[in-house]
């Protein structure tokens, strides 16, 4: 072979290995790019730190997660969050450790949720799909309202019926259609049942429509 | 082949041999940087971390909070309970083998009481400060909590 063949051959060589070099680091660095891990990672470290928040909160509480959270899976134990794209070897699985007070709990598991929230009631702390509606629609339990444009909530026969109203942009609520107070307050004022709270549903409602503020269209 | 074609004949192909060994270190190099960068984008400072477990100390009446009944006064110390047994109670490490996580030395400035975590072996990292009202039986005090902040030791 003459020189100028062999150069020749040696330059094609040369050039291949670098477009070689090139693919592999555009590669790892698309394969890192495309992860989710990241997402998960991050959202993992959040919840730990949103259950700590809620054990230094004295009494009842519920918090949203505020990220849409759909393409993941959680599950909640005693003293970990794991967050996983469904399907995936457990080994591959995001997990987090904290630590609860004595006699706390924690448990709940999510898949496939646009929203996920954790709640605590008493000394046990639930992860859930949030409510189930749209920011901006009542919640259908509600039901329709009557002549007076007041809805009614019957949580169950060991509980009392609230009811409930749309009033000059905000909701309020009521368990005797007297004594109405804002959805801002779970404590009755005045009445019959003056300083009650509400069951835990009536007051996940009243939260709810704290927040949210759904409004009610005029017919 | 003459000497000068077998010099140069082997001179490439430890040229090549050391090229192909520098290629592949660099390649494995730019993938430890990049994986070192993505757990750096998601790392949480250890400051919050410390911050956010801390807030039971004094709001939590089932670790040191005052409470009358149902009602919990924020941000107080109960002299009563500031004690480590119920420290153990409040926050406990031993299901993340004790030093790998954070421990904690709590210390009242003004009177000087202390307690500490379990597996708490004076190796502080941080300190956190917090402006309290202390309930003695005579009272409601100020004074200001320490909480001396001991990050994993070890692996």
């Amino acid at each position: 072979m003459n020189k100028k063949a062999a150069s020749v051959i040696m330059i094609t060589f040369e050039i291949l290995v670098v477009l070689l070099v090139v693919y592999m680091t555009v590669s790892i660095g698309k394969a890192y790019g495309e992860s989710d891990q990241v997402t998960k990672i991050n959202a993992a470290e959040e919840l730990r730190m949103m259950i700590d928040t809620l054990v230094a909160v004295p009494g009842d509480a519920i918090v949203n997660y505020p990220q849409e959270v759909s393409k993941f899976s959680f599950i909640l134990t005693q003293g970990s969050i794991s967050v996983f794209n469904k399907g995936e070897e457990e080994n591959v699985w995001i997990v987090t450790t904290f630590f609860l007070p004595d006699n706390y709990q924690a448990e709940g598991s999510v898949s496939e949720a646009n929203y996920i929230c954790l709640e605590k009631l008493n000394k046990k702390i639930i992860l859930k799909k949030c409510l189930d509606v749209a920011d901006n629609e009542v919640p259908p339990q509600l039901g329709s309202p009557d002549s007076s444009g007041i809805y009614t909530y019957d949580a169950g026969i060991l509980a009392t019926s609230l009811y409930y109203r749309y009033q000059d942009g905000s909701w309020e609520w009521s368990p005797d259609k007297i004594n109405w107070m804002s959805v801002n307050t779970i404590v009755v004022s005045g009445g019959e049942f003056d300083k009650e709270k509400p069951v835990q549903e009536n007051q996940k409602l009243i939260r709810y429509l704290q927040k949210f503020n759904p409004p009610v269209e005029n017919e | 082949m003459n000497k000068k074609a077998q010099f140069a004949a082997a001179r490439k192909t430890i040229y090549w041999m050391i090229a192909g060994l520098v290629i592949t270190m660099v390649v494995i190099g730019f993938a430890m940087v990049i994986a070192s960068y993505r757990n750096n984008l998601a790392k949480v400072p250890p400051e919050i971390r410390a911050e956010l477990i801390a807030l039971r100390f004094t709001n939590n009446p089932d670790c040191f909070a005052y409470n009358v009944s149902d009602k919990v006064l924020l941000g107080t110390i109960d002299l009563t309970k500031f004690n480590e047994e119920n420290m153990l109670k409040c926050y406990s490490t031993a299901s993340a083998g004790g030093i790998k996580t954070f421990n904690f030395r709590l210390k009242l400035e003004s009177s000087g009481e202390e307690i500490r975590t379990d597996k708490y072996a004076h190796v502080d990292k941080f300190t956190i400060f917090k402006e309290v009202l202390v309930k003695r039986q005579t009272g409601l005090f100020k004074d200001r909590l320490i909480i001396y902040v001991q990050e994993k030791i070890g692996v």
